[in-house]
């Protein structure tokens, strides 16, 4: 007869924010709400994800990928940004660094900035307001 | 205010609202007012730009700013410390940033610049010398006013 | 009791006295009770329903109430008189009347807000002495109309400064059964003939006829209809007469009648042809450049439609600007959309429409020239030079200050030759700066 340890649990899965290997994703988040910042970062940790650093505006955003490069495995990335905005930023990081996986985020949905975006290297976009399923979902997608 | 302008706040205001505080959102009669007036204690403000200047405002008193930070973070805040301000702010930026992109479709051209938040009893916000539109809201926490001031660039 | 009147002596009264009516008071129902408070007490009537509980308030406190920005104290009349309240459901509106105390404005419920009455000041009976102190303090006195026994209240007795320092009195409803049996000079109807000159008593009617037209309508005499409000009274006193009925306003229904012949022809409706050449004619002959028009009160966007498609007809060069705008928010919020029904637009307007999904709309090409806006004129700035003002049965709706800021705005901003369109009834009081141009049924005005 079968019992409840014969089978391998259906639920069990690893934690989006792993790495095959058992490392986890290093994240780098790029907001200038500390209220965003805590939600992402939030979201991300009780996955698994280890967020190794956040920046308040585009300049200190891409001054931290350079600095924490090539420990970054995802940016998160706001728009509206004071000192440099996000798509700015997102120009330099990809200038910087060609692979580099970055994710906007942002409460702005019009359509042309979500295609300049991803013109300019963004590998997806996220419309504010988040939930957490919204958020692990692009994410992982992005990750692969 | 131009008309085509108005229910993309409207709306952004409810349906925001109404997710990220996931309660009910009440609205009252919408009015029209001299745009410099009394702020109820806490004031968030979003500056609009592009094909007209203005500003869209936040207003509520800070017992009710207090609980929607808390209900926003998912913990109980009891001042209106730096996060609750971060998260009154990105309400704020929210809910104006749906209305510029339904504006967007619509065919005006509008974009925003970051919010800034004030607190304060008895403040005065004078600015433009624009007529605002307030659409009052009442959820749990308290009321919530948006007003709403634009002006056509000629 | 003095002087009991018979039967035939209160006949020979109202035949030989003239109708003496020199107070009106806005009437009442409260648990099945009549009363009244004087008219010049109160700021208008309403019907509201979202009340804002304040706690830690005397019971009869309703709650606070928005009324377009204010907040005013809400009191409940019948909690206040220690009468059961009929329990309103939650989208209940009450009837609520404004009140203007001496330092401040507060709303009152009741049961049902009846009429306007007209009495004669003399005929009001103290009251009733067996009533007791604490009625005798807030109530001016007793009156009867038409079968109908009146307590009136002394708003400012009740609810000003004093009322408010002491805690909740008992204040109860007053007795008007059989026991009381005031005298009184019944409201007559006047027996001499109509006269079309103003004497002293007509005076005072048509003064008591504004004042409910501002009550029931809005209506504001002043210098620019004060000419047709004269006209008209002549018309309605000898109607009204000649029907045995009250000369006065008694209500929402005798306003609108009194009000009917005043609006501008073509309101709510899209201008015919006849009207369009009518008005055509007034403008000056224009070149190409610029052309503003700015059309207040412009409701559902009729009348801007029609004057747009006037000259984008005549002068097709001519680049045109307009701004529509409106108090009333859901009659301008739908004019952007605006549809009409193929059957009723004149063929004057077929090169300007086109045919969607729920009727005929205009084309963007007309509808790109418009702004529409919801505005109050409260709230007036300055803004770009007009070459026309279209303001048709607007200016008679505003407060006599108001009316002035406008046109002085207009003034102001009005280039030279520019033409001002008022409402059919409606004329400029100070004609300096303008030379009238006005023709068969239409008010207008060209700036020198």
């Amino acid at each position: 007869m079968k019992t409840t340890s014969d089978f391998p649990s259906i639920n069990e899965r690893s934690p989006d924010g792993i790495k095959n290997g058992g490392q986890a994703y290093r994240v780098l988040i790029v907001d200038d709400s500390m209220f965003v910042t805590k939600q992402i970062s939030q979201i991300l940790s009780s996955e698994g994800f280890e967020v190794l650093g956040t920046a308040a505006d585009g300049v200190e955003g891409v001054e931290k990928y350079k600095e924490l490069y090539p420990n970054i495995d995802l940016v998160t990335m706001d728009i509206t940004m004071p000192k440099m905005d996000g798509v700015t930023a997102l120009e330099h990081i990809v200038e910087f660094d060609k692979d580099a996986k970055v994710v906007m985020v942002s409460a702005l949905g019009k359509q042309d900035l979500v295609k300049k975006a991803l013109l300019a290297g963004a590998k997806n976009y996220i419309v504010k307001p988040l939930d957490r399923k919204k958020v692990l979902e692009r994410v992982v997608s992005v990750l692969g | 205010m131009r008309v085509e302008y108005i229910n993309p706040f409207v709306e952004s205001a409810y349906s925001i609202m109404k997710e990220v505080l996931n309660t009910e959102v009440k609205r009252g009669d919408l009015y029209l007012k001299k745009s410099s007036q009394p702020v109820m204690g806490v004031a968030a403000i979003v500056g609009l730009a592009g094909d007209v200047e203005g500003r869209v405002l936040f207003d509520m008193d800070e017992k009710t700013a207090i609980e929607i930070a808390s209900a926003m973070n998912n913990e109980v805040l009891t001042e209106i410390d730096d996060l609750a301000k971060a998260t009154i702010t990105e309400l704020a930026n929210m809910i104006t940033a749906q209305a510029v992109t339904k504006l967007h479709d619509l065919g005006f051209k509008f974009d925003l610049t970051p919010p800034a938040i004030i607190t304060g009893q008895n403040m005065r916000v004078t600015d433009m010398n624009v007529e605002a539109l307030i659409v009052p809201f009442e959820v749990p926490m308290g009321k919530v006013e948006i007003n709403v001031a634009i002006r056509e660039r000629m | 009791m003095e002087n009991v009147f018979t039967d035939s002596d209160i006949k020979e009264q109202e035949i030989k006295k003239e109708s003496s009516i020199d107070f009106k008071m806005v009437t009442f129902t409260l648990a099945g009770k009549d009363y009244g408070i004087d008219i010049m007490k109160v700021k208008e009537i309403s019907k509201a329903g979202k009340f804002t509980f304040v706690p830690n308030s005397a019971p009869y406190v309703k709650g606070v109430y928005n009324l377009r920005g204010d907040i005013i104290s809400v009191i409940d009349l019948r909690i206040f008189f220690n009468q059961p309240a009929k329990q309103a459901g939650e989208n209940d509106l009450e009837s609520m009347i404004i009140v203007r105390l001496e330092d401040h404005v507060i709303g009152i419920i009741v049961d049902e807000i009846d009429k306007v009455v007209g009495i004669s000041s003399g005929s009001v009976q103290p009251p009733h002495p067996l009533f007791g102190d604490i009625n005798i303090k807030y109530i001016s006195g007793i009156a009867e109309n038409k079968n109908r026994l009146y307590v009136i209240l002394d708003v400012d007795a009740i609810f000003g400064e004093k009322a408010e320092e002491e805690s909740r009195i008992d204040v109860s409803i007053p007795d008007t059964s059989d026991n009381y049996n005031p005298t009184f000079d019944a409201e007559v109807q006047q027996v001499t003939a109509p006269s079309a000159d103003p004497d002293d008593r007509s005076e005072r009617e048509l003064g008591f006829i504004k004042e409910t037209l501002v009550t029931f309508k809005q209506f504001y005499s002043s210098a620019v209809n004060d000419s047709w409000i004269k006209k008209r009274y002549s018309q309605w006193f000898e109607d009204r007469y000649n029907n045995d009925q009250s000369i006065q306003l008694t209500g929402v229904d005798d306003a609108d009648s009194y009000l009917m012949p005043f609006y501008s022809p073509y309101t709510n409706m899209l201008w015919d042809e006849e009207y369009i050449n009518a008005i055509s004619q007034l403008i000056p002959a224009q070149s190409s450049g610029n052309y503003n028009i700015w059309n207040p009160g412009c409701g559902k966007g009729y009348e801007t439609y029609s004057v747009v498609s006037m000259l984008k007809k005549q002068y097709p060069e001519l680049n045109l600007k307009v701004h529509g705008s409106d108090k009333d928010l859901i009659s301008v919020a739908s004019a952007p959309g605006l549809l009409f029904n193929k059957n009723s637009v004149p063929d004057y307007y077929d090169e300007f429409m086109v045919e969607s999904n729920n009727g005929l709309q205009f084309l963007s090409t007309i509808k790109d020239l418009i702004m529409f806006e919801f505005r109050d004129l409260e709230n007036l700035e300055v803004f770009s030079r007009l070459d026309m003002v279209i303001i048709r049965d607007v200016l008679s709706f505003l407060k006599e200050d108001l009316q002035k800021r406008v046109l002085q705005v207009i003034l102001d901003n009005m280039k030279d030759n520019g033409v001002l369109i008022l409402g059919k009834n409606e004329i400029l009081p100070d004609i300096s700066g303008w030379e009238d141009i006005s023709v068969n049924g239409i008010s207008a005005y060209k700036k020198k």
